[in-house]
């Protein structure tokens, strides 16, 4: 009797045991399939996430490969809602990077939302040798002030007036800074014109305390332009000033943030420009040839010059590839090789010989 | 008897369910190949649409090269190309300098006009093969070439070779 009972004891007790071992193993095996689709589900998103990043940075390559090469145009992009970080040689969207090549692109650090703008100018020095892209969005104001001084007022004028119409910029007299209005703006950028070095760092409007806030501070007369960035409360100087080329590498520093960054583009374009004055003075060795003995002879070739003799060509050719070769570049220089090779074409064109651009 | 019946029962149904997980797998595994084959494919394909893109983006640059183009007061000739300012490139193709700049730009291509009418010389203004490659698409586009010395256009043919 109590044996049976035992018995009965044992097997229920074994029942019990193996249900609940049942159910352990159920749990696991459910906890592992569902783990191993969360994983799935997971891998799928980041997934989706980097290839939105490359769909998105593949077309802005093509964008931007299509606004160099229309030059003198504006466009207006809508892009889908993204942060786009904009290096000298590189682009990002997330940890997506594009390779910029030889393209000169000026853009803020970050060009956020759903629009962007690009904007391309040729750069003539005096011949084409690139073209400059300027990129920035909706969500950047430009703040331009000049002082009071008239080559300061020219300039301003100049610079809005030449500015394409959709960039977000207005024009404010420098008594007028310290009142200038938070306009439900991601970034401003403050556009002093005055004399350098700066008497006093620029200071950031009051209503603009909260808003990412950069400056750049232009020197017309000594043709410098210095850059300030946000450093907590105020805007601090980054490194020293730098000389600017033309109205072109201007408007670049106007719209790169980051010096480091403005400097690298500046040194691709001067690149270019030394790759080709080599071929533009070869060029025009070859031509001479043609025309010996004739007054076009020695607007192609005349003696090397001091530093390389033996290498015969145009002078301010050659003086070009020199100045482009040397670090740091000479931009004073350079634009006296331009106003003189300016010269020597309108002689060329007077002697009806070949032009040199 | 009845105990080692009930144990036998239990096993069986362990048995049935470790079956069932095993097939679930097996489908899953079955699923998971077939996904991945097609993910396969299509990037492969997406890198084929790449490939073309960057050739497509090599033609334009080298179309559009300054240092290439006919100019007149520097007003760009379209489709045109300055035939002094090819000799002087293709002498100059090895100068380091002018390599750094290209390689950024064209990457690893060939780019060769060839003087179709009247019949004259091929200009390689660039080389940079890799040392191995699988396909390599060209395109060749009319284009005419400026002699400066004798006032003349000729008929050429630009010729973009890009290495996969």
């Amino acid at each position: 009797m109590v044996n049976k009972h035992l018995r009965r004891r044992l097997r229920k007790k074994a029942q019990e045991t193996e249900q609940q071992f049942n159910w352990i193993f159920i749990l696991i095996i459910g906890a592992l399939i569902l783990a191993f689709f969360a994983y799935i589900v997971l891998k799928q998103k980041a997934a989706s996430e980097i290839k939105l990043a490359v769909t998105i940075a593949k077309q802005l390559n093509t964008i931007l490969t299509g606004a160099k090469l229309s030059s003198g145009t504006f466009q207006d992009i809508p892009i889908p809602e993204t942060t786009i970080r904009f290096a000298c040689n590189d682009y990002f969207i997330g940890d997506v990077g594009q390779r910029l090549g030889n393209r000169i692109l000026f853009a803020p650090n970050f060009v956020e939302g759903n629009r962007i703008f690009t904007w391309t100018l040729d750069w003539n020095v005096p011949f084409k040798v690139s073209s400059f892209l300027y990129v920035t969005t909706p969500f950047v104001r430009y703040v331009i002030v000049p002082s009071v001084a008239d080559e300061s007022q020219l300039l301003a004028k100049r610079l809005n007036s030449t500015l394409p119409a959709k960039i977000n910029r207005e024009l404010v007299a420098d008594v007028d800074l310290p009142n200038v209005a938070n306009l439900n703006d991601k970034r401003v950028r403050i556009v002093i014109i005055q004399g350098l070095p700066a008497v006093s760092a620029p200071s950031i409007p009051q209503a603009l305390a909260n808003v990412e806030a950069s400056a750049l501070v232009i020197d017309p007369a000594q043709r410098k332009v210095q850059f300030y960035e946000k450093l907590g409360a105020v805007l601090a100087p980054v490194g020293a000033p730098i000389d600017y080329l033309d109205d072109e590498s201007l408007f670049g520093a106007l719209f790169t943030e980051s010096r480091e960054e403005y400097e690298c583009s500046m040194n691709k374009a001067y690149d270019r420009l030394n790759s080709a004055s080599k071929i533009y003075a070869k060029k025009f060795v070859l031509i001479s040839n043609n025309y010996v003995g004739t007054a076009c002879e020695g607007f192609y070739k005349g003696p090397g010059l001091v530093e390389s003799p033996e290498q015969q060509g145009n002078q301010d050719l050659l003086s070009l590839v020199a100045l482009t070769t040397a670090t740091p570049v000479d931009v004073q220089k350079i634009s006296e090789s331009v106003q003189n090779l300016i010269n020597t074409n309108t002689k060329l064109q007077l002697n009806s010989c070949p032009l040199l651009f | 008897m009845k105990l080692a019946m009930q144990s036998r029962k239990s096993q069986l149904k362990m048995g049935e369910t470790v079956a069932i997980l095993f097939i679930f797998f097996i489908l899953l595994t079955i699923g998971a190949v077939f996904y991945f084959n097609i993910k396969r494919a299509s990037v492969t394909r997406e890198g084929s649409e790449q490939f073309e893109l960057k050739a497509v983006e090599i033609t334009q640059s080298i179309s559009f090269l300054p240092e290439a183009q006919c100019t007149e007061s520097n007003v760009v000739k379209a489709s045109c190309f300055d035939l002094y300012k090819l000799i002087a490139l293709a002498s100059l193709k090895n100068d380091p300098k002018i390599v750094r700049t290209y390689e950024r730009e064209f990457g690893q291509s060939a780019l060769t006009i060839r003087q179709v009418y009247p019949p004259g010389a091929n200009y390689t203004i660039y080389e940079n093969p890799p040392p191995q490659f699988n396909d390599a698409s060209t395109t060749n586009i009319p284009i005419s070439l400026y002699n400066a010395t004798a006032d003349r256009y000729y008929f050429g043919v630009l010729e973009v070779k890009v290495y996969r």
